[in-house]
């Protein structure tokens, strides 16, 4: 028996259930556009507005079903290292019309943890796939570029990404990794598991992930990504990052960034100067031997980059 | 499997971060974190071992008793090999 979806067009996948069996969680946020930093936020804004927030629990069949629907292709897919600037870079994009951006789902990570239980599944590729294409529904019928920013942790999983969406452009965007240590040190994200009350190293524990992360850049990160760093934003988004994604930028356009960019991109606050931590020396040598030689090999591809349409990655 | 071959397996990047080695497997994106132990062991199959050798290594390097040792060993393997990042293969008869 076929079950139709049809009742379902316009909805957004928002969470993935692994057991008993795997399951799409789908939220009714037509209406709403995604202009939170977070897409997470974006469900739980949706339920303070309106006072609840309807939700589906279906079967992968839905994803295939609904993928016919009117949906863009990730526009440009943001790969990053933590603490760089990933979510200015996105909230300035997001200034343009147009633009829709979906910033570190939740649902993906999910679904490649439920993943790597069975590496070998095509199933996996699929729903990849279609619950990214899922985000990108034309719902509003303006949407003309679609940005998806990962967490530091899909870095792991470029590859998946790129065999999903091989004409979707990525860049990589990057800091000093003291800087990053420092910025996880001083408030730690929710991806780093640091639990104050375990008495376990929060130091080891940040290094550890931050190794993982670099040393999934130096694999996955390949030439035909653009490379930015963190100490060129804001004004990389619109010297480089459009041009190289053959984005003509008016003179409103940039000035409109160059006003978001003024504000700090999480609270929308005025930028708030902050007291640097003081990192052991252990912290720095590690950083030294480790994580440094790998953030500066893939910096000196930012002096490399060839414009999309000369590299052959798009049309 | 006592005198069974461990042989590395996949494509696996590492560093050692605070005296544990943290490795990602660049096909499967999985990564782990393993001891000072786990880490000379890792570094001791780099060329296929037995078992028996792995076993035979450690007690000359570490304070432990034997029978201690292959204990945590075929645990530790036990684990890697849930991780596939070793197969353990029957050692040819003489």
């Amino acid at each position: 028996m076929v079950t139709d979806h049809s009742h379902l067009h316009g909805w957004t996948p928002v969470a993935f259930l692994a057991d008993p069996e795997p399951r799409i969680v789908w939220a009714d946020l037509r209406g709403q556009r995604f202009d939170q930093p977070f897409f997470d936020h974006i469900a739980s804004k949706r339920h303070v507005d309106a006072g609840h927030l309807a939700t589906e629990v279906t079967d992968l069949s839905a994803l295939h079903a609904l993928d016919a629907t009117p949906s863009l292709d990730p526009t440009l897919i943001v790969a990053q290292s933590a603490r760089c600037g990933s979510t200015l870079l996105v909230r300035l994009l997001a200034t343009m019309d147009g633009v829709v951006t979906v910033s570190e789902p939740e649902i993906l990570s999910k679904l490649f943890l439920h993943g790597l239980r069975n590496p070998e599944s095509a199933a996996t590729h699929d729903v990849l796939r279609e619950i990214v294409r899922g985000f990108g529904r034309l719902r509003f019928g303006d949407e003309k570029i679609y940005v998806l920013k990962l967490s530091s942790s899909m870095t792991r999983f470029l590859p998946q990404f790129r065999r999903a969406f091989p004409h979707s452009p990525m860049v990589w965007l990057q800091r000093s990794p003291i800087e990053i240590v420092e910025s996880e040190m001083r408030s730690p994200g929710a991806w780093i598991g640091f639990d104050p009350q375990g008495g376990g190293d929060l130091a080891a524990l940040v290094l550890k992930k931050t190794t993982v992360t670099f040393l999934a850049a130096r694999a996955h990160v390949t030439d035909d990504m653009l490379v930015l760093d963190h100490r060129d934003l804001p004004d990389s988004v619109w010297t480089t990052l459009a041009p190289w994604l053959g984005l003509s930028l008016s003179r409103t356009d940039i000035s409109r960034m160059e006003q978001c960019a003024s504000y700090d991109s999480k609270s929308g606050e005025p930028f708030v100067r902050r007291q640097r931590l003081a990192m052991p020396n252990a912290v720095h040598d590690i950083v030294r031997q480790i994580l440094n030689p790998i953030h500066d090999e893939l910096g000196r591809r930012r002096d490399k980059r060839k414009p999309l349409q000369e590299s052959g990655a798009i049309g | 499997m006592t005198s069974g071959i461990v042989v590395r397996k996949g494509d696996w990047l590492s560093a050692t971060v605070d005296g544990e080695l943290v490795m990602m497997n660049a096909e499967t994106g999985n990564y782990i974190t393993i001891s000072r132990v786990g880490g000379r062991i890792w570094e001791m199959i780099e060329q296929s071992m037995t078992v028996d050798q792995i076993c035979s290594r450690l007690v000359d390097e570490f304070d432990v008793a034997p029978e201690v040792c292959r204990a945590d060993v075929q645990r530790f393997l036990d684990e890697m090999v849930d991780n596939k990042a070793i197969t353990i293969e029957e050692s040819p008869p003489e």
